[in-house]
């Protein structure tokens, strides 16, 4: 069941070499016992994958001391991370962080940071949702920004920061008189917290700003349309790493419906669980197949129009596809699913944690509708 | 674009304007004849076969370009669908030089033939089909019923499958028959389905008397001979990729005001998205094969995804329509809403679908 839709033999080469390694260094019982922490990483991990691996700067330029590589590498790995719930700073630090600095044109922030991003010595995020909304309804976005002298004061709480807990750098939005704007902050400066958290692998943070110091970085009032894009692409990564999730579970409930054995046979003869699983093999390729073409749109340069709608597309297909593979994967395990124990629930709670966390399906539906002429315009 | 679509373009930009000018409406049966017989005076009608039996002997790069084409110019269906998709390529394999003389008749719309098979008791379980042929004299006498015959009625020929050794397991003892649909001991009845159309036929064979060399390829080796080139080979699955997307991105065009209900306008987003998905599992195994590379997966859950797609996408399309299409009489959406409920049974039905793909490529055990 290796990912078929993907032929290019250097991403073959990819996955294998990060399977490999997330084989030994991510087993369930390092799931385990990294969900337990505060910070949810193993920073000798981390410092593997940044130094041995090369993956923390994956998507950075190489002048900044990345690979350069480009989406469709990101989702090779992201699949694999997904495929073994790592608990690590990986959309965050290597991807929307980098991201954020990339997009906001800034050369020397992105010369003072992206090299420590990308060796993997400072761990960055972004932060942008606030309150109970959505992380791309940014008008809803009222941290504000003040001038003061050379730097800027922020006041605001931002919710739900990914590893906003561990991070050494946090990038966010604030809005100033011209509009949203990006900043960074030194995470000492700020109240933070961590949040408990659906979903245990991948940590979540509460970040409170009170006159707090603040770098503006990229051009005043010029965020708005950048971090669309920065989570566009977070989106992309994310529903890579839902697919691949998403397809370990298929692999888990079809290994388990081959040996457990009721009423004198294997559970796997029965309908009921056949068609549960040809289901689930007809939307995991699909899965597979939405996130890789939005990969290969993004690593290509394709239209920014044709890149949202696809980032959409494989979002709203993603999310939902893996939430549905978790779940049957605990039906088809029956009693042994429902354990805490049983790996199934953490699957269960990436899935749906991870559908809420950078748009809900019902944003990228509305997303893929206005893209293609079903929203009126007034 | 190859060589061949851009040929095939040429000849459509001529004959094409004067079609749609005399057919209108193209999706009717007599449209249907003469866009063939147009495509065929081309040399069009079967461009994958061989041309030995008067095809070009086009690969499936070039065969899926030209399906491209034909659909660009809107093209109707062919009119002897079964008779180019199936029955030419069987008789191409199997059959003696007299009945490869009906290939070029298959092309020229002389022969329309039709697939006996389905039987009121053999269904997703085609192997327990039960009308029989015995010896009788030079030839076969058959007995028996066929149901759910597409194009039955119109067809001028039919490929039957009947049982010719009763003691023998389901898949064997079978075997295929060309038989003239005028032959003495016929009928034919119209049967009607749920859209109120006539699309298919129940044929009955009371003591029909056909010669020996009616006998397709092996006797009681029939189950073999039909299955050869039946099933769904991979540029059908491609076709049905692409055709999907074809029809969301057109039910989309539908709405040139957009859909006020963000509920039913997201649920069409849903089928575009799903339609997007199932035509890029397509584009995986066209790519898979230009580099002539085994297609994984992706071939096996396309069929099964245009299925569940076109049938939610008639119930969304209603929906959308509006209040006023229950009241419209058989308007469009009403007809694709029913017509919907064929796209899960038609070809295999869901369920056999999935026991397929759990046991075949999963590796599932058999129940």
């Amino acid at each position: 069941m290796s990912a078929v839709s993907d032929r290019n033999d250097e991403h073959d080469e990819l996955r294998k070499v990060v399977r490999a390694f997330l084989e030994h260094a991510s087993p369930s019982s390092e799931v385990r016992r990294l969900a337990e922490t505060d910070e949810g990483y193993d920073p000798e991990v981390w410092r593997r994958l940044a130094d041995e691996l090369g993956l923390v700067g994956l998507i950075v330029p190489e002048r900044f001391g990345g690979a350069g590589a480009g989406a469709a590498e990101l989702a090779v790995v992201m699949a694999e991370m997904g495929r073994t719930l790592l608990c690590a700073p990986y959309l965050s630090s290597a991807v929307l962080a980098p991201a954020a600095l990339l997009e906001s044109g800034d050369e020397t922030a992105c010369a003072e940071f992206l090299p420590d991003i990308a060796d993997g010595s400072v761990i960055a995020t972004l932060a942008v949702a606030e309150g109970n909304s959505d992380i791309r309804d940014l008008d809803a976005v009222w941290t504000t920004a003040r001038a003061d002298g050379d730097r800027h004061l922020l006041f605001g709480t931002k919710e739900r920061v990914t590893d906003g807990y561990a991070a050494g750098l946090l990038l966010t939005v604030a809005r100033t008189e011209k509009g949203l704007s990006l900043f960074a902050v030194d995470p000492e400066a700020v109240e933070r917290r961590p949040l408990p958290a659906l979903d245990p692998t991948r940590k979540l943070a509460r970040v409170h700003f009170d006159r707090t110091p603040a770098r503006l970085i990229g051009a005043e009032g010029a965020a708005e349309g950048a971090v669309a894009r920065v989570l566009d692409l977070g989106a992309v990564a994310l529903a890579a790493e839902q697919a691949g999730g998403a397809e370990r579970c298929l692999e888990l409930s079809v290994e388990y419906a081959k040996t457990r054995e009721q009423f004198g046979r294997p559970i796997g003869a029965f309908q009921a669980i056949k068609h549960k699983c040809a289901e689930l093999l007809y939307e995991v390729e699909s899965a597979k197949a939405a996130a890789q073409d939005a990969a290969r749109l993004w690593s290509a340069a394709a239209a920014a129009s044709e890149q949202g709608l696809a980032a959409s597309v494989a979002r709203a297909y993603c999310s939902e596809t893996y939430v549905h593979a978790a779940a049957e994967t605990i039906q088809i395990h029956g009693g042994i699913g429902y354990t805490w124990e049983h790996d199934a629930h953490l699957y269960l709670r990436r899935a749906k944690s991870s559908a809420l966390l950078l748009g809900s399906t019902s944003w990228h539906l509305e997303r893929v509708a206005a893209d293609i002429g079903l929203v009126p315009t007034a | 674009m190859s060589t061949a679509a851009e040929e095939l373009r040429a000849y459509l930009d001529e004959v094409t304007p004067a079609l749609h000018r005399a057919w209108p409406d193209n999706r009717s049966f007599a449209a249907r004849l003469a866009w063939q017989r147009a495509l065929h005076l081309g040399g069009w009608a079967a461009p994958h076969w061989p041309v030995e039996d008067g095809g070009r002997g086009l690969g499936i790069l070039d065969r899926l370009a030209c399906d491209a084409e034909l659909a660009r110019a809107g093209a109707p269906d062919i009119a002897g669908v079964f008779g180019i998709k199936n029955v030419g390529p069987t008789i191409s394999r199997f059959g003696t030089p007299e009945q490869r003389a009906s290939l070029p008749r298959i092309l020229s719309t002389e022969e329309i033939w039709c697939q006996g098979f389905s039987e009121p008791d053999a269904g997703s379980d085609l192997a327990s089909l039960r009308t029989r042929a015995e010896p009788d004299g030079d030839g076969f006498r058959i007995n028996g019923q066929k149901v759910w015959t597409s194009d039955g009625m119109r067809a001028t020929h039919c490929m039957l499958l009947v049982r010719t050794d009763p003691g023998a397991r389901p898949h064997q003892g079978i075997s295929v028959l060309l038989v003239p649909l005028d032959t003495p001991g016929i009928e034919r009845r119209p049967l009607r389905q749920i859209t109120g159309d006539y699309e298919f036929a129940e044929l009955f064979f009371t003591d029909v008397h056909v010669p020996a060399d009616s006998l397709l390829g092996p006797l009681n080796e029939g189950w073999r001979v039909t299955m050869t080139t039946l099933g769904h080979e991979r540029a059908g699955v491609v076709e049905l990729a692409n055709s999907l997307q074809r029809d969301v991105k057109k039910a989309v065009a539908g709405f040139p005001d957009g859909v006020a209900d963000p509920v039913l306008r997201q649920e069409l987003a849903r089928r575009y998205v799903e339609a997007r998905t199932v035509g890029l599992l397509g584009r995986d195994v066209l790519r898979a094969l230009s580099a002539g590379e085994q297609p994984g997966p992706a071939q096996s859950v396309i069929k099964l995804g245009w299925s569940l797609t076109t049938q939610r996408l008639g119930e969304t399309l209603l929906e959308a329509a509006g209040p006023a299409a229950i009241a419209a009489g058989d308007g469009p959406e009403v007809h694709r809403f029913l017509r919907g409920r064929a796209s899960t049974i038609a070809a295999g039905t869901t369920e056999v679908m999935k026991n397929i793909l759990a046991e075949r490529v999963l590796g599932l055990p058999k129940g």
